[in-house]
C-alpha cells in the first residue's frame, strides 16, 4: 500500500552481496544522524585512548601532595584527587584501560559464544539440546550478580574483569550465532561446499561463519556499552582493577570514599566519561541495527 | 485447573535450570584461590583449629561429595552458617529480604507507572516533543552507570539542597523501626499508625528508588514505544479504524493490549537487572538489604553467604519469569496451556 | 441485477492525486485517477501490483498512512443519506470521516487472519463494532452478532463466536471480516484482494458471498484484484488501472469481448488459463518508477503501438461505446489490429 509496493516483495528474498549492502549502509548512515553522533563519539574515544600519553596534561600516576583534592581550576580542569593526581589525565588514560577491557571482554565472549553457537547448530541433536539448556541456565542468573560471583571466584584484577564481563555475554552470542546458522546451514553455501568435498570443519569455519558475522558484529557494538558499564561496576565495588588504576569505575570509587567531603569532581567526570562512551556505542549499535535489518528500513 | 497444571509443568521445566544454577553457584565458591577457612580463622589460629573448622564446613571432603551435601542441606532449608554473622545464611537472607524487596518493588512500580505511558504516548505521537523526551530518558538511563547516578542524585538532594537524607540506611539512626509485620518499613509504619516513621522511611526510600527506577525505566519505555508502533501499524488496528471504532478504544484496547505482552517479558529481565543494581545502590545508600549483605559476604570470602545469595537471587529471577509466563498465558489466547 | 436499472451513482472519483512523500522523492502513486461506482454494482479494479489499486481503496476510506497524502482531486460520495450533491471525502473533516467509516464505507483486506485482533474472540470484535457504531446493548449485540455470522454462513455461530482468530481458517476469518464490514449496512464496500492466500474453493465461496452481500444489502462493491478471472466471475464492470491512472473502463462483457487499451490487451494475454500449455506471454518491461514518471501516457515505454504523441501528451479518456471509456491515443489503430488478429 505504500510507495514501496511498487517494488516486488521478492527483493528481500535474495540477499544482495555484501559490498552492495555496505554501500546501502553508508547511504543509510547519512540519513541516520544519531548513528553518526555515535560513530563520532566512538572514533573520538578510540583516538583519545591511542594518544592518551600525548593528550594528557599530566602523568596520571604522579602524586602531588601540594594539590590534594583541588576543585577544577585552570591548571587542573577536572580538579585533583586525594593523592594530588590530575583527574583529567586519569580520565583520559581511563579511556585506554576501559576500552581495552571492554574490547577484550567483547572479543572473548564473541569468540567463545560464536564457536559454541556454530558447533551447536551444526551438530544438532543432543549436543545442540544440551548446549542450549546450559545457555539457559547461564542466562537465568541476574547479570551483575553472576559477574560478582566470578570476580569473587578468581580474585580481583584486569583479567578477572574481562572474564567476568564476558561470560554472561556468551549465551547471547551462542544464541545469535545458532539462529543465523540454522537457516544458513540449509542454504546453498553449505550444500555447494560439501558437494565439492569440503570437510565438515572446513564448511563450518570457512563458509558458514563469515556469512553470519554481520549480525554478530552489530551485536558486539551494543555489547561494548554493557561491557564498559559492568567493568566499571566491578571496579567500583573493588572486584575489578586495583583501586589506584586509571580506570573510570575505580575513580568513581575514589570519589565515593571522599563523598561526604563534597569533592564532586573526583567522581562526576569519570562518570560522565562512562555515560558518553556507553552512549556512543549504544547510538552506533542501534543505528547499525536499523540499517542492516531490512524490516526496519 | 488447567492453569494450575500449566504452572506445575513450567515449574517442572525449571527444575534443571535451578539445579544448574545451584551447581554453578557452588562451583564459583569452590575455585577460589586460597582457603577461605584460613582467611576466616585468621593468621593466629592453630593448625588443629583450621582443620577442625574445615571438617565442620565439610571442606575436607572431595568436591562432588561437598555438592551433594550442599544440595541435601538446601532441600532441608539449610544454607549453611555465615562465617561473618555466625548466623544461618537462610536467617540472614530472610532478615534482609524485606529491605531489598521494598526498594525494588517501589522502584519497578514507579518505573512501570512512568515508562509505559511514556512509551505509549511517544508511539502515538511519534516525532513530538514528548517522543524526544522519552528517547533522551531511554538513552541516558541505559548509558550512565547506576552507582554514579546514585552519587550525583545524593550530592544534589542531600549535599547541596539538603532536602533528603544521605547515606543513612532505611531510617535515621535515632529512630527505631516500626513493629515487624511485613518487614517493609513504610507499610509497617502505616499499619502501626505511625506517620512520623512512615514519613522518614519514605524519605529514605526516595533517592535509591529514584535511581533504580530511572535505570529501569529506560528499557521499558523504549520497548513499549517499539511494540506500540508495531501494533499501531498492524492490520487489526487498521481494521478497527476502518470500522470507525473510536481512536481511544483502538489505541487502548487493541494496540495497547497487544503491545504490552512482549513488554512484560522485558520487565522480568529488568527486575533481574535491578537485583544486580541493588548491590551497588545498597552500598551507596548503606541500605541494609541483600545487596549490601552479599557485598560484605564477597569482601570477607563468606562462602555460604555468597552461595545463598546467588541461589536466592537466581530463584527469584526464575520465579519472576514464571509469573510473567503465567500472565502472558492468561492474556494471550495463542499460548497453549 | 435489478439494482443496475436504477444506475444512481454512489461514488465518483475525479482526477484523484495521491502522493507518497518518501526520502527518495515524491512518488505520485495516483495521478489523475477517475472512477465511477453505481449503487448495487460490483466494480473490479484491476492492475499489476504497484498500479495503485490498494492506494485507491485507502484514499477513499481515508486510511492512507504516512507518508501518503491526497494532494488533489475529488472523491464525491452519495451515501445512504440520499444527498443529491454528495459529500467530498477529500475535504471532509477528520471527525466526520470517522463517522462515515464503518457506517457508510467499509473495507475488507487481504490476509484476513492478521486483520483480526489476536487477543479478542471474534464475537467480541463484532460486538464491539455493534456497541460503538450502532449503540447496541450487550444482549442486543450478541443476538445481532449471531445473526451476522449466520448471514455470512458460518456454521454454529454461537460456538464460533468464542473462537480466537488463530483458531480460524483464512476463509472463516474473511467471513468474519465480511460480517464486521456489513454490520452497519454500509452503502460502499471496498474489498482489497480479499482472497489472497486462500485456496481456490474458499476463494469461490468468498466471491459468492460478496455477491450475495451485494444482493442483500444493495451496497456498491469495489473489488480490488490483480486476477482477471476473478473479476470476470463477479464484477459488473471493470476498471483497469495503470501507474495511478485509469486506462480503460468497460462493462464486463465488453471488457472481455472488445478490450481496447493496449495495457488491457497485455493483461488479458498474460492471464493464466485452464487447460492451456506453453509460456504465458508477459507484458515486457516493468511498472514505471512513480517518482520519475514517464512523460505523456505512462504506459508508452511498454506499449507496442506507442508513437511520438504518446511520449509527449497524456491521453484523455474517451467514450468509445456503451459505458466503455479508454484513455489511449491510438484506440482506432489498436481496434483495427485486434480485429484483424481475430
Amino acid at each position: 500500500m505504500s510507495a514501496t509496493a511498487a517494488q516486488p516483495e521478492a527483493t528481500y528474498a535474495l540477499r544482495p552481496p555484501f559490498s552492495e549492502r555496505w554501500r546501502q549502509g553508508m547511504r543509510a548512515l547519512r540519513a541516520n544522524p544519531t548513528a553518526v553522533v555515535g560513530l563520532v563519539i566512538v572514533v573520538a574515544l578510540v583516538l583519545i585512548a591511542i594518544f592518551a600519553p600525548v593528550i594528557a596534561p599530566y602523568d596520571p600516576q604522579k602524586l602531588d601532595m601540594e594539590v590534594v583534592s583541588q576543585p577544577p581550576s585552570s591548571a587542573h580542569w577536572f580538579g585533583t584527587d586525594q593523592f594530588g593526581r590530575d583527574v583529567l589525565s586519569l580520565v583520559i588514560w581511563g579511556a585506554r584501560l576501559d576500552l581495552f577491557i571492554a574490547l577484550s571482554a567483547v572479543i572473548l565472549s564473541m569468540v567463545v559464544g560464536t564457536v559454541i553457537g556454530a558447533v551447536s547448530a551444526y551438530a544438532g541433536g543432543m549436543t545442540d539440546e544440551i548446549t542450549m539448556r546450559t545457555m539457559d541456565i547461564l542466562q537465568a542468573f541476574p547479570r551483575f550478580i553472576f559477574a560478582m560471583g566470578i570476580a569473587f571466584a578468581i580474585g580481583p584484577g584486569i583479567g578477572t574483569v574481562v572474564i567476568a564481563t564476558s561470560v554472561l555475554n556468551i549465551p547471547g552470542y551462542a544464541r545469535l550465532m545458532r539462529s543465523v546458522m540454522l537457516p544458513a546451514r540449509k542454504s546453498q553455501y553449505a550444500a555447494a561446499a560439501t558437494s565439492v568435498g569440503g570437510s565438515h570443519t572446513n564448511v563450518l569455519f570457512r563458509h558458514l561463519v563469515p556469512n553470519c558475522l554481520v549480525p554478530i558484529f552489530v551485536n558486539s557494538t551494543l555489547q561494548f556499552g554493557w561491557a564498559i558499564l559492568e567493568a566499571a561496576g566491578l571496579s567500583f565495588i573493588g572486584l575489578g582493577v586495583e583501586s589506584s588504576a586509571a580506570e573510570w569505575g575505580a575513580l568513581i570509587q575514589l570519589g565515593f570514599q571522599d563523598f561526604n567531603a563534597g569533592h564532586w569532581w573526583i567522581y562526576t567526570f569519570p562518570g560522565l566519561a562512562i555515560a558518553v562512551a556507553v552512549l556512543g556505542f549504544n547510538l552506533l549499535g542501534d543505528g547499525l541495527q536499523d540499517m542492516l535489518d531490512p524490516r526496519r528500513q | 485447573m488447567r492453569m494450575l497444571r500449566y504452572i506445575l509443568r513450567r515449574l517442572l521445566f525449571l527444575v534443571p535450570v535451578v539445579l544448574g544454577s545451584i551447581f554453578i553457584a557452588f562451583l564459583l565458591t569452590r575455585v577460589v584461590p586460597g582457603n577461605p577457612i584460613e582467611r576466616v580463622a585468621g593468621p593466629y589460629a592453630s593448625e588443629e583449629r583450621v582443620l577442625e573448622m574445615k571438617a565442620e564446613a565439610n571442606l575436607d571432603k572431595p568436591i562432588p561429595q561437598q555438592f551433594l551435601i550442599y544440595v541435601n542441606d538446601l532441600l532441608h532449608g539449610d544454607m549453611g552458617m555465615s562465617y561473618t554473622t555466625a548466623q544461618p545464611v537462610g536467617k540472614d537472607l530472610k532478615e534482609r529480604f524485606p529491605a531489598s524487596f521494598e526498594l525494588v518493588m517501589f522502584a519497578i512500580g514507579l518505573a512501570i507507572v512512568l515508562a509505559i505511558p511514556l512509551g505509549v504516548v511517544s508511539a502515538v505521537k511519534r516525532g513530538s516533543w514528548i517522543d524526544h523526551v522519552a528517547r533522551v530518558i531511554a538513552v541516558a538511563g541505559v548509558s550512565a552507570p547506576i552507582f554514579w547516578i546514585a552519587m550525583v542524585l545524593l550530592s544534589i538532594f542531600y549535599g547541596k539542597l539538603g532536602w533528603l537524607p544521605g547515606s543513612q540506611g532505611r531510617l535515621p539512626i535515632i529512630m527505631s523501626p516500626p513493629p515487624h509485620v511485613t518487614g517493609m518499613y513504610t507499610i509497617d509504619a502505616l499499619l502501626a499508625g505511625d506517620p512520623v516513621t512512615f514519613k522518614e522511611a519514605l524519605r529514605a526510600l526516595i533517592l535509591p528508588v529514584l535511581t533504580l527506577a530511572l535505570v529501569s525505566m529506560a528499557p521499558i519505555a523504549r520497548m513499549t514505544r517499539a511494540t506500540m508502533i508495531d501494533a499501531l501499524d498492524s492490520d487489526y488496528v487498521r481494521t478497527a479504524t476502518s470500522l470507525g471504532i473510536p481512536r481511544r478504544t483502538v489505541v487502548m484496547k487493541h494496540a495497547f493490549k497487544n503491545a504490552i505482552i512482549p513488554v512484560l517479558t522485558l520487565i522480568a529481565g529488568v527486575i533481574g537487572y535491578a537485583i544486580g543494581g541493588e548491590v551497588l545502590i545498597e552500598l551507596i545508600f548503606s541500605w541494609p538489604g541483600l545487596g549490601l549483605y552479599s557485598y560484605n559476604a564477597i569482601m570477607s570470602a563468606d562462602f555460604p553467604a555468597v552461595q545463598g545469595f546467588i541461589i536466592l537471587a537466581t530463584c527469584l529471577y526464575i520465579l519472576i519469569y514464571l509469573i510473567v509466563d503465567v500472565i502472558t498465558a492468561l492474556l494471550d489466547p495463542r499460548v497453549e496451556y | 441485477m435489478a439494482e443496475k436499472m436504477t444506475a444512481a451513482p454512489l461514488l465518483r472519483v475525479e482526477n484523484l492525486q495521491t502522493s507518497f512523500f518518501t526520502r527518495r522523492g515524491v512518488a505520485k502513486v495516483l495521478d489523475g485517477f477517475d472512477l465511477e461506482l453505481r449503487r448495487g454494482e460490483i466494480l473490479g479494479l484491476v492492475g499489476e501490483s504497484g498500479s495503485g489499486k490498494s492506494v485507491t481503496g485507502y484514499s477513499i476510506i481515508g486510511l492512507l498512512k504516512h507518508p501518503g497524502k491526497i494532494v488533489g482531486g475529488e472523491i464525491r460520495f452519495y451515501g445512504s443519506k440520499g444527498d443529491q450533491q454528495g459529500i467530498d471525502l477529500v475535504t471532509l473533516p477528520a471527525k466526520q470521516m470517522a463517522e462515515v467509516r464503518g457506517k457508510e464505507i467499509a473495507m475488507i483486506f487481504q490476509n484476513p487472519r492478521s486483520c483480526l485482533d489476536p487477543l479478542m474472540s471474534v464475537g467480541d470484535q463484532i460486538m464491539e463494532v455493534l456497541k460503538y457504531r450502532r449503540g447496541m446493548s450487550k444482549s442486543e449485540a450478541r443476538a445481532e452478532c449471531i445473526r451476522l455470522l449466520k448471514t455470512v454462513h458460518i456454521p454454529e455461530p454461537e460456538r464460533r463466536m468464542n473462537a480466537y482468530p488463530h483458531q480460524l481458517s483464512g476463509g472463516m476469518a474473511q467471513r468474519v471480516m465480511i460480517a464486521m464490514a456489513i454490520s452497519c449496512a454500509p452503502t460502499l464496500l471496498i474489498a482489497d484482494e480479499p482472497t489472497t492466500g486462500l485456496d481456490v474453493t474458499t476463494e469461490h465461496q468468498i466471491l459468492e458471498l460478496l455477491r450475495e452481500m451485494r444482493d442483500v444489502t444493495g451496497a456498491g462493491i469495489i473489488l480490488i484484484t490483480h486476477d482477471l478471472n476473478m473479476a470476470a466471475e463477479v464484477c459488473d464492470r471493470i476498471t483497469v488501472m495503470y501507474a495511478g491512472n485509469t486506462a480503460e473502463t468497460a462493462p464486463v462483457e465488453t471488457f472481455f469481448s472488445a478490450p481496447r487499451h493496449p495495457y488491457t490487451l497485455g493483461l488479458l494475454a498474460s492471464r493464466p488459463r485452464l487447460g492451456e500449455e506453453g509460456d504465458i506471454p508477459t507484458i515486457p518491461g516493468n511498472v514505471p518508477d512513480l517518482i520519475q514518471r514517464p512523460t505523456g501516457c505512462p504506459f508508452h515505454p511498454r506499449c507496442r503501438w506507442a508513437t511520438e504523441i504518446c511520449a509527449a501528451q497524456e491521453p484523455e479518456p474517451r467514450v468509445i461505446g456503451e459505458g466503455h471509456v479508454v484513455a489511449c491515443h491510438h484506440t482506432e489503430v489498436v481496434a483495427r489490429d485486434v480485429i484483424a488478429a481475430d
